[in-house]
């Protein structure tokens, strides 16, 4: 049951990031919904769950967003196989409901934010640093400040 | 059997990673091919459908930006108009005295916005309208300021727009006054680049940019922006212009896509193909000259 409830949790973050864009955008820069779910699984789940999760996500994104096919797949599932390392079952909710979820939240959005831009801005002639720093930079904050919401909620929750 | 089992089971993140990781670059391969163009419409069908919904719903910080731009504009077009209408009717005169045919008008269909997309800095529009409606790959789309970029893909009651803010997007423009051609694109940030324009050419800040005759895609003559900058290319001849677009894909809600006569399109690539064969013949049976 659990694995439904995260599965159309997932389909409806991504549905949301793709469709609100036009009303949560500010300057340009989003924040990265899909980033936020893989921060949870990777707490929760583990390296495997949050690695295919990863990639089914970015890959949802892909199709629906029409960009690259498979640039969101393989930057999310990169940043779910490395965080992965960090998984700790004793540690999962204590971690869901402090700033450790926010540290996770940061890393994958940097790690995703940096795989993307890479090959987003290859052989482009677009300056991978300079974009990585400003629109990454700016997408991942905004992505902290939107994942402090479940934060909060699952502070004031008993998890399943 | 069951010890390569235990060695998958083992190293199970390693594989699954592995195979994700091959299945990313083999997306990522087949993304722009013609397999994945259904897979494109079906995403278009669903996206462009359930924005439809709530399309109604304005957004107040681009209500308010597009009120005081279209304020700004209207006042700045009242004052041009005058005088382009005089300049019409010389020019019509003009080209009657030279017996050049009458230039035609474009075939305008317009078209609302009913979702704005921007995953990863790829910006795309989806509009109401499709191909029932004559809309095809490629058709300009613009604003009555100017330019906002060109239909990627179609369905039957909806189309994808790729916005000027696009890395992938080029459209060869040219300075209207002095009529200096550039490639146009963008290189992040909130404006576009022409570049390799050599520093001799004559080229202002303040010059306004559209598109020229060389453009498979656009019609010539639309505007795209004003200069803003010029900055010089270090060790180099040439100079990169920095344009501010005339019209923001992403700070507008309807806009008109430019329907291309069939017919005249047709007509204009066989004499062009004719033209470029008999160019190559020529090219070929001079080369022959040459080495005998």
């Amino acid at each position: 049951m659990p694995y439904l409830i995260e599965t159309a949790v997932a389909l409806v973050l991504v549905i949301v990031q793709v469709l609100a864009s036009r009303f949560i955008s500010v300057g340009g820069a989003m924040p990265d919904l899909a980033v936020i779910f893989l921060a949870f699984v990777i707490i929760m789940r583990g390296q495997l769950i949050a690695e295919i999760t990863g990639f089914l996500l970015g890959l949802s994104l892909d199709i629906l967003s029409s960009g690259t096919l498979g640039a969101h797949a393989l930057s999310l599932t990169l940043a779910g196989f490395l965080l992965g390392y960090f998984y700790n079952d004793e540690l999962a909710k204590q971690r869901l409901r402090n700033w450790p979820f926010l540290l996770f939240v940061f890393t994958a959005s940097v790690i995703a934010n940096l795989v993307y831009y890479f090959f987003f801005t290859a052989g482009s002639g677009l300056s991978f640093t300079a974009y990585a720093m400003s629109r990454g930079g700016v997408g991942t904050l905004y992505t902290i400040i939107v994942a402090i919401v479940p934060m909060y909620y699952w502070s004031r929750q008993t998890l399943y | 059997m069951r010890r390569l089992l235990n060695l998958f089971l083992l190293f199970k993140e390693y594989v699954a990673l592995t195979v994700l990781v091959f299945l990313s670059f083999f997306f990522m391969a087949l993304s722009r091919s013609a397999e994945v163009q259904p897979l494109r419409a079906v995403a278009t069908i669903l996206v462009g459908s359930l924005q439809s919904l709530y399309a109604w719903i304005p957004n107040p910080f681009i209500v308010s930006s597009e009120n005081d731009e279209l304020r700004k504009q209207n006042i700045l077009l009242s004052s041009e108009l005058a005088q382009l209408r005089r300049a019409k009717g010389e020019n019509e005169e003009l080209r009657k005295l030279l017996g050049i045919k009458p230039r035609e008008g474009w075939k305008l269909l317009a078209g609302e916005i009913v979702g704005k997309t921007s995953i990863g800095d790829r910006n795309m529009l989806t509009l109401s309208v499709g191909e029932s409606s004559g809309i095809k790959k490629g058709m300009a789309v613009m604003t009555d300021g100017g330019l906002i970029g060109r239909v990627y893909a179609t369905t039957g009651g909806f189309s994808l727009v790729e916005g000027l803010f696009n890395r992938d997007m080029r459209v060869a423009v040219k300075i209207a006054r002095t009529r200096v051609d550039g490639i146009l694109g963008w290189e992040g940030g909130d404006e576009l680049v022409v570049r390799n324009v050599p520093k001799a050419l004559d080229v202002k800040e303040g010059d306004m940019v559209v598109t020229s005759e060389y453009s498979t895609f656009f019609p010539s003559e639309v505007p795209v922006g004003t200069i803003t900058r010029l900055e010089p290319e270090p060790n180099s001849l040439f100079r990169k212009i920095y344009v501010t677009p005339a019209a923001h894909p992403f700070r507008v809600e309807h806009c008109y896509i430019v329907l291309k006569d069939e017919v005249l399109e047709q007509e204009k690539a066989s004499l062009e193909t004719k033209a470029a064969e008999e160019l190559n013949k020529k090219n070929t049976i001079g080369n022959l000259k040459k080495k005998k």
